[in-house]
């Protein structure tokens, strides 16, 4: 658990800069990348925002690549996949002996502009993700005026994930002493067992919350003590010229294609 | 007038199982009682009716000499004057910070935001977990979630506390820890009510125990005098208190007569008196 994402967010180096700024910072970037023409712009987007996850934020560059790669293979695997499924313009072929599968520039540039999208966008997410902790994050929903039921489920359900994981991992050590995992058939019948019965446990957690939320006097109403002050102008400026910065980049580079 | 009081009360579960079998209590104000008895003896059933989550299936509970009354003002009310700390805090601790949690009942009191925020540093400082108000629950230890859960209490400001199982689960330092906390609460006029079968620490703090079995109070009494009745104390499945059990041993296997104590300063006290008389 040392280097789970929330231990990450409460511990780096930008956790005290206003959630506000990094929640504005981060869906409008998305925004700009995902109707992007061009792949320089999201790329751009994706350098700046390791720069600021590496360098500022101060999180071990190690865990932060094994967080992207997920999106890099699969956006990998895009480029293949679009590459021979798009367009007729034919640039060059593999074959396979049985079969000849050939690669279309159009194809392979719509990959490429989606690759470079995922990084941008995936790393994006991140800088929200491993600055920003979910308790702030949970005070700017609320301000965002997301629907209420909404908000307190989340809040509840982040508590509770690590409740739960708790019990998971206690009954698993549980089901190991006893020799439940020695080979992949009872594997699966203990990890069904243990699911089940991690259900169950959620349901009677579930009633005793109830009971003593009940005991503090709950209306089905979860009222919040804090509000998270409003950033100074001047950062929300500043994250716009930004996002204005990297909109011309991406108009004026949109023309720029690898095939 | 009493705090707390129980008449005749009955409770079963919807399954029929009868868990309470006529409870008669009687909790004065400014009191620290303990209710003493082994596991699944109804302790936890009973506590459920002193701020009415439960309502008996015959007899009643009155709070401050009133009749609790099931609608949602009364219930407000009752739950105003008397809060139940819960044995697992997790069970209990549901907000993502510390702060919010110990805010959530003031809060549902309707109390303004700068009389909660007063409150929640008050429950804060009392409990000695200053600063750790933005801190998620599971970054904490299992000793500091319970003085969370507690905190969440007091910030509500009852009358009555009520505990369920303070000290289970926790480390002998952090137990005493609890324990001592408790006393002081109650030094400020704070009606504590603790269940528990540490027969040890019980003797130290409570001024009346009640010994309870099988649905039932079987004794009722100050310390010495619940103990002093080794027979319930054993039908009940508990025992003595640790220092106890060798005064008796002393008594009785090796003609020693010293004066019978509960706890180590008062046996400490009857061995040395007994020791000037000897030599």
């Amino acid at each position: 658990m040392k280097y789970s994402i929330d231990s990450i967010a409460f511990t780096n180096n930008l956790k005290d800069v206003n959630p506000k700024l990094k929640v504005l910072f981060s869906l409008l970037t998305l925004l700009v990348i995902v109707f992007s023409k061009s792949f320089i712009a999201p790329l751009l987007v994706f350098l700046i925002s390791s720069y600021l996850i590496i360098f500022k934020a101060k999180v071990p560059a190690k865990v932060y690549f094994y967080l992207l790669l997920p999106a890099i293979g699969f956006g990998l695997f895009t480029v293949v996949f679009m590459g021979f499924w798009y367009g007729s313009e034919k640039i060059f072929s593999i074959n396979l002996g049985f079969i000849e599968i050939g690669f279309t520039k159009e194809g392979l540039n719509q990959g490429i502009l989606v690759f470079s999208r995922m990084l941008g966008g995936v790393s994006t997410m991140l800088f929200l993700a491993l600055t920003t902790p979910m308790t702030q994050l949970f005070y700017v929903l609320r301000w965002l005026k997301l629907p209420k039921e909404f908000v307190d489920i989340a809040m509840m359900m982040y508590r509770y994930i690590f409740v739960l994981l708790d019990e998971f991992i206690t009954m698993k050590n549980a089901q190991e002493t006893r020799l439940g995992h020695k080979d992949i058939k009872t594997s699966y019948k203990s990890l069904g067992l243990l699911m089940a019965n991690l259900f169950i446990r959620t349901w009677e957690k579930g009633e005793k919350l109830f009971i003593t939320m009940s005991s503090r006097g709950y209306d089905g109403e979860i009222k919040v003590l804090k509000e998270i002050e409003n950033p100074k102008l001047i950062y929300v400026i500043g994250i716009i010229i930004f996002e204005i910065f990297i909109l011309i980049i991406s108009i004026l580079t949109s023309n720029i294609k690898v095939f | 007038m009493y705090m707390i009081e129980t008449r005749d009360l009955y409770f079963s579960y919807p399954d029929g199982t009868q868990v309470l079998k006529g409870i008669n209590l009687k909790v004065k104000k400014g009191d620290m009682v303990a209710l003493l008895g082994p596991n699944g003896v109804g302790k936890t059933t009973l506590f459920l009716h002193f701020n009415g989550i439960l309502k008996p299936t015959k007899g009643e509970v009155l709070v401050k000499g009133e009749p609790i009354k099931y609608n949602k003002e009364g219930l407000l009310k009752v739950r105003k004057t008397v809060g139940i700390v819960f044995q697992n805090p997790d069970d209990q601790i549901f907000a993502p910070t510390v702060a919010e949690d110990v805010a959530f009942g003031p809060l549902n009191l309707g109390l303004p935001k700068d009389e909660v925020e007063r409150r929640v540093k008050e429950a804060l400082k009392a409990v000695g977990l200053e600063g750790f108000e933005n801190k998620p629950p599971h970054h904490l230890s299992g000793g500091q979630k319970k003085r969370v859960a507690i905190a969440g209490i007091l910030a509500m400001e009852p009358e009555v506390i009520v505990l369920d199982e303070p000290t289970a689960g926790l480390d002998p330092i952090g137990a005493s820890k609890i324990m001592k906390l408790l006393y002081d609460l109650n030094k400020k006029g704070i009606t504590i009510i603790i269940s528990t079968h540490d027969v040890d620490l019980v003797p130290v703090y409570a001024d009346n125990v009640y010994v309870m079995y099988g649905g039932k109070i079987l004794k009722e009494g100050s310390p010495k005098e619940v103990f002093s009745d080794v027979e319930t104390i054993r039908k009940a499945n508990l025992r003595l208190p640790r220092v106890a059990h060798l005064v008796e041993i002393l008594n009785k296997k090796d003609k020693i007569p010293i004066e019978m104590g509960y706890t180590i300063g008062d046996v400490r006290k009857n061995l040395l008196n007994y020791i000037k008389e000897k030599c």
